[in-house]
């Protein structure tokens, strides 16, 4: 599906920035700043999916809560296509956020503190369209009873509230909330990480369903990749708030141009007692972004690292179309791929 | 029967808690074994009693929680001991925890004291397993050191000295291992030692654990619901569902042919790497329901797409079906 040359951005994200300041002493005197979302650039098409991955601390959820402004933007644009408008999303004041606020959804990870305890699943579904006060009651009712079932759970339990519900069920009323508006843009943020196996690939399908029917876009961060490869249209690595590499998901996975996606990649288990994996050592410990190495914030970590990234800061470039990353060696380095990295043993016991 | 070397044999183990409202039946007639020096992966979803046979097997199970039944045999190469007989406190299996079978856990960051120093957690572990005359803590903080070289923290000496709140994530898993192999355990329980950790750490983590395995001649009970990690640590594997094992045998037989229906359809549910549709994934439907007075029946036959009658009313019996390979599931009983 994404061959098509027409293929309309629904989100062009241009130097986007999110600084945290670091405060000291009683006067709060700011010393320095985490730089937790440092200049992404990123566009996102119209009904695909954009994974999201990269290891806890690189930025992965500031980035989505950036762009849906649920954390305020240090610098930079953020644009939003919704069908023939455009809207520079980054410099509307908070009031007018909110005349947008339906069109842009969430789905949090943890199913047991995103949902109000003390509110039924009804309410909980019909809050966004009664704050929007667009909907007769009796719509808002009708509109509830569709959700319920198309998310897999029925009308009866509409007056329970949450703790009677397991994990995967939570997640799905989580879901049916997020769609009560008819959004356009949701951020899945690590949405089926807290599931247990079987019910993961259920809320997958869900959410691949919703994503048909109603034709939405998906932000879709998380951590487990063999999840990212099944959902995701293309997949965009991050590391220490910055994109370092994105492209679509197989050339991604198959022919990775840096390097610290092959690390990811040769990270991977594999669900096979007969593969054997080529370990690509990682040195070190995660990067803080609160102290960022000179030059590429990857390279005190690098097995290929030469003296002009200890000093140069490499930009994000399309190195083959639509492959896009951010190493000054990506034109020399021969990385390996899956399928290099993991091998089939031919005997089998 | 005795030919292969077991270090640890779990036999039709049963841990139940009595609550308020009924019998949570958490462990319900487990077996298993355990080779020497090699690895078992007791594989599961929440709430299918894998963390409780982990501390079954310890005796850390807490009130309400009781074994009821069953035989715990540990073998230190010498004797062979029925750790389900000993005092949950004491002396006999206070010198086997924590000392021959160590245990590491989920969360590091919650399960290390947070008001001691990593080294004093750490020497509390070895001056606690010597006698009184023995203790030399000058002797026992350079064993600590050389155990925080081994487990690659980043400068041992300071971080001996460090609180856990000073360490990452992954250094805290790599300081929890350190503490459990000071003594050089036997046996190794790790209750998903790497689910809170990020991809690459994971790895390391894990080939520690086996490079660990290697050098000391140690066996490890692996618990996860992580079907890619086990494939990589696992020789045998365990696969529990409400509080049995629904399937066992080598990880070659559970993950090239699994017959158990619990075991294929939790395989084909998971989306494998390399393998992209966009197709829907075939989903286990349902949830796993919680065993509280659970009735005599097959505890999957809510979820099964190839239940049978007898399912409903009659608990399955395990059946080997090929050398080393147990199922139990009515399908391959061959007197019904």
């Amino acid at each position: 599906m994404s061959e098509e040359k027409d293929r309309k951005p629904i989100l062009e994200v241009k130097g986007l920035k999110k600084y945290y300041p670091i405060e000291k002493g009683l006067s709060k005197r700011v010393v320095g700043y985490v730089k937790a979302v440092n200049d992404v650039n990123l566009t996102i098409y119209q009904n695909e999916v954009l994974g999201v991955v990269g290891e806890s601390g690189c930025g992965k959820t500031t980035l989505g809560r950036t762009i849906l402004r649920l954390l305020e933007p240090t610098d930079g644009k953020i644009i939003f296509h919704f069908g023939d408008k455009t809207v520079d999303f980054s410099a509307l004041t908070r009031q007018e956020v909110r005349d947008y606020r339906k069109y842009l959804q969430m789905i949090f990870q943890n199913p047991y503190t995103s949902l109000n305890p003390r509110m039924t699943v009804f309410d909980i579904i019909a809050e966004p369209m009664r704050l929007s006060k667009a909907f007769t009651e009796e719509q808002i009712t009708e509109r509830v009873r569709k959700l319920i079932t198309q998310v897999g759970l029925e009308v009866r339990h509409l007056n329970r509230y949450p703790h009677a519900f397991s994990g995967g069920q939570r997640q799905r009323i989580g879901i049916a909330r997020s769609l009560a508006m008819q959004p356009k843009f949701v951020v899945a943020d690590e949405a089926v990480s807290a599931l247990d196996v079987s019910i993961q690939a259920q809320i997958l399908n869900l959410l691949q369903d919703m994503k048909d029917q109603y034709g939405l876009t998906y932000m879709f961060i998380a951590h487990n990749l063999s999840v990212v490869e099944h959902i995701s249209d293309r997949v965009c690595v991050m590391y220490l708030g910055r994109v370092v590499e994105l492209a679509e998901t197989e050339e991604l996975f198959y022919h990775p141009r840096h390097p610290y996606t092959e690390v990811l990649m040769s990270a991977i288990p594999v669900a096979d007692p007969t593969t054997d994996t080529k370990r690509v050592e990682l040195k070190g410990d995660a990067g803080n972004a609160a102290h960022l190495p000179s030059g590429c914030p990857f390279h005190p970590r690098c097995r290929y690292g030469k003296e002009i990234c200890r000093q140069e800061l490499p930009q994000l470039r399309e190195i083959s179309p639509g492959h896009f990353t951010a190493c000054h060696l990506a034109d020399q380095l021969k990385l390996s791929g899956l399928e290099e990295l993991k091998l089939t043993a031919k005997k089998e016991e | 029967m005795a030919q292969e070397d077991y270090i640890l044999q779990v036999k039709n183990l049963s841990t139940w808690f009595k609550l308020d409202y009924g019998m949570l039946k958490a462990v319900n007639d487990v077996s298993f074994s355990l080779k020497r020096n090699q690895t078992l992966g007791i594989i599961g979803e929440s709430g299918c009693g894998k963390s409780v046979t982990a501390s079954s097997i310890l005796r850390t199970v807490t009130t309400p929680g009781k074994i009821v039944g069953g035989q715990i045999l540990y073998n230190d190469g010498k004797k062979e001991a029925d750790l389900t007989k000993y005092k949950p406190d004491g002396a006999e299996i206070r010198s086997i925890r924590g000392n021959e079978i160590s245990m590491i856990f989920q969360e590091p960051m919650a399960s290390l004291a947070p008001v001691y120093t990593i080294g004093a957690q750490m020497m509390e572990e070895i001056l606690v397993h010597t006698p009184k005359q023995q203790r030399d803590k000058k002797k026992a903080k350079e064993t600590c050191i050389e155990m925080l070289k081994a487990v690659g923290m980043p400068d041992p000496e300071q971080k001996f000295n460090s609180y856990p709140h000073q360490l990452s994530g992954g250094q805290c898993q790599r300081a929890m291992i350190a503490i459990a192999m000071v003594n050089r355990p036997k046996i190794l329980i790790a209750d998903e030692p790497t689910t809170a950790l990020d991809v690459t750490v994971q790895a390391q983590i894990n080939d520690l654990m086996k490079s660990f395995q290697k050098q000391y001649n140690m066996s490890i009970i692996y618990i996860t619901h992580d079907m890619g990690v086990i494939a990589e640590m696992a020789d045998s594997i365990a696969v529990m569902y409400l509080g049995r094992v629904v399937e066992s045998g080598s990880a070659v037989q559970i993950f090239k042919h699994p017959v158990h229906p619990y075991t294929r359809a939790l395989l084909r549910s998971m989306p494998v790497l390399g393998h992209k549709t966009t197709e829907h994934l075939p989903a286990i439907e349902g949830n796993v329901p919680v065993p509280i007075d659970p009735p005599d029946n097959c505890g999957f036959c809510t979820r099964c797409l190839e239940k049978m009658e007898m399912c409903a009313h009659v608990v399955p019996q395990t059946i080997e079906i090929e050398p080393g390979h147990f199922v139990r599931c009515h399908k391959f009983n061959p007197a019904d």
